[in-house]
């Protein structure tokens, strides 16, 4: 390539280049005020499509780790929600845990019967990977 | 002895046009990276262990907080590339199990009814089509982000500080669809339904309720995009409420309903839950009693560092760009300042694009450390009314509205 080429494309390159690109955009988008582009944006703006969806929640397991109580844990709990965000709950107290269990069951009306209140606080307070310092509790940490 | 503070560059460069030239300053500066993704993150307190997980529809390496109903968290590294956050690793959080998984757009129908002259039921085509479009940035915010935090700690979703996002909103003003029905006088609320459901028939229904002043600023609106493309199911596909400013709670998902009430709302999730002491921060001490519990409502400030993390190493006496991200909550975001000396000396970063007064906003400084030895490095922001992140965290029993300074303890070398 000459110098001289090389000089022209160099000057005129860039120019040459935007104006290809306006000359794109202007014949996709009409030139208007942008008081008009204001009264109508969609009509300039892409258009959002929507499409039907139909997805796959994972289910979240339904099975506390074993041990006294969890019978009571399983047969409440686990229908609003999964074991993951329990287990996963800092060492709370054994009256901490009680005043969970009323909330859930005074608020959002978990079928736990008042007499198995204690006994599933005590579970919960007291279930493996609880403590600080142990591993995740014994529970699959992939899916709860 | 100290580092002289004209070593820190507080310069306010302006970003060269943003998040590409960003990229390339990363590039030309020494980078602080974080370790590879991993299957496991460990979440910096007790029980901490998460796993990343992509089993969920549209997302991809997010935490697992619990599966159902999901609540999953932005793994903070996210933050550091770029003020926009993506959907697919946008923070999820339901409330009740029973989430439509399956929606038809031709059918659904976003319905208007109560204290209104003329009840409607619009369908998407009628959003996109019959009114102006409205678009805005903003944060998105679980009340409870950073609980995990907490100190004592307290019960409830043990998120670290990623129970949050920014994104841009594209749809409608909800002043402009209730203006369509017909708002009467006398009119006091609307109340906001989504098609999310409980399990037992006990379980109130998740409904939150706006001031109808609120409703009408021109601010709030339903959005039914998301960065630009429709939101994913779990981000509320395929309608959600945007209330820019305010915690996430008032931010109904899939949201398909709207009642004006002539009363107060006295429904359970915006009466009685979501509630946080009625003073500054919301910051009682733990076993507090007899406090003034009000519906949390607006944000406060905050930033963090997002390339710089706990216990990292960094060169003695090399220039090291330091940056993160802020946001003024519900006002503008005025500055952002930064301390290499535990708070001592504070110096003003220079600030990204900014992209509106409720988005995440870039802040960067660049740092040169002399002495080898432990640093604490802290961040905090301003808003434009002059409020600023506290020095001490505030603590409430719900584990809401934590904005304490961020710091993080670096090693120099």
């Amino acid at each position: 390539m000459s110098s001289n080429l090389k000089r022209i494309v160099a000057v005129w390159g860039a120019p040459v280049l935007v104006a290809a690109i306006a000359a794109v955009m202007c014949s996709r988008y009409p030139p208007e005020s942008f008081a008009q582009e204001a009264k109508h944006p969609a009509a300039v703006a892409p258009e959002v499509h929507f499409s039907p969806i139909s997805v796959t929640l994972p289910p979240g397991a339904t099975t506390f780790p074993p041990g006294p109580g969890s019978d009571i844990a399983n047969a409440n709990c686990v229908i609003c929600h999964s074991t993951g965000m329990v287990l996963r709950q800092p060492p709370l107290a054994v009256e901490e845990w009680k005043t969970e269990i009323l909330k859930m069951r005074n608020a959002f009306g978990a079928p736990i019967a008042l007499d198995q209140v204690d006994a599933l606080a005590k579970y919960l307070g007291t279930i493996d990977g609880r403590r600080s310092g142990t591993q995740p509790s014994g529970v699959d940490s992939e899916a709860n | 002895m100290d580092i002289d503070q004209s070593e820190i560059s507080g310069q306010r460069r302006s970003f060269l046009g943003g998040l590409a030239a960003l990229g390339m300053a990363a590039l030309a500066q020494p980078l602080i990276g974080y370790a590879a993704e991993s299957d496991i993150i460990d979440l910096p307190f007790d029980n901490g262990k998460r796993t990343l997980t992509s089993a969920f529809p549209q997302k991809s390496q997010v935490i697992l907080q619990r599966t159902r109903p999901p609540l999953i968290e932005t793994p903070f590294d996210v933050f550091d590339r770029g003020v926009f956050t993506p959907n697919d690793r946008f923070y999820v959080r339901w409330h009740l199990p029973n989430i439509p998984t399956s929606i038809d757009p031709a059918s659904f129908r976003l319905d208007i009814h109560g204290y209104v002259q003329k009840p409607v039921s619009l369908t998407l085509q009628d959003l996109v089509k019959e009114f102006p479009r409205f678009e805005i940035a903003a944060v998105n915010q679980c009340s409870g982000n950073s609980r995990g935090f907490f100190n004592p700690r307290v019960p409830g979703g043990q998120w670290a500080n990623g129970a949050m996002g920014n994104a841009r909103w594209t749809g409608v003003r909800l002043k402009d669809l209730l203006n369509h029905a017909g708002v009467r006088s006398g009119a006091v609320q609307v109340r906001f339904d989504g098609l999310d459901n409980g399990v037992l028939a006990q379980t109130p229904k998740f409904k939150k309720s706006l001031a109808i002043d609120h409703a009408l600023d021109g601010e709030v609106m339903v959005a039914y995009a998301m960065n630009g493309e429709p939101l994913p199911l779990l981000n509320g596909y395929p309608l959600r409420l945007v209330v820019p400013g305010w915690y996430a709670t008032y931010w109904v998902k899939m949201v398909h309903d709207m009642e004006v009430l002539d009363k107060p709302d006295d429904n359970f999730w915006t009466s009685k839950a979501y509630l946080v002491p009625d003073n500054h921060f919301a910051n009682v001490h733990p076993g507090e009693q007899g406090i003034r519990q009000v519906p949390i409502s607006t944000m406060l400030p905050r930033s963090f560092f997002t390339n710089v993390h706990a216990g990292q190493t960094i060169h003695a006496g090399q220039p090291t760009l330091v940056r993160g991200i802020a946001f003024g909550g519900v006002n503008a975001l005025k500055k952002v300042q930064f301390s290499a000396d535990r708070g001592a000396h504070w110096s003003d970063a220079a600030l990204g694009r900014d992209y509106g007064k409720y988005s995440f906003r870039q802040w960067r400084t660049t740092v040169t450390f002399p002495q080898r030895g432990k640093r604490v490095l802290m961040v905090r922001a301003t808003d434009s009314t002059g409020q600023v992140q506290p020095n001490m965290p505030n603590w409430n029993g719900a584990g809401f509205m934590r904005n304490v300074v961020e710091s993080v303890d670096v090693q120099i070398a």
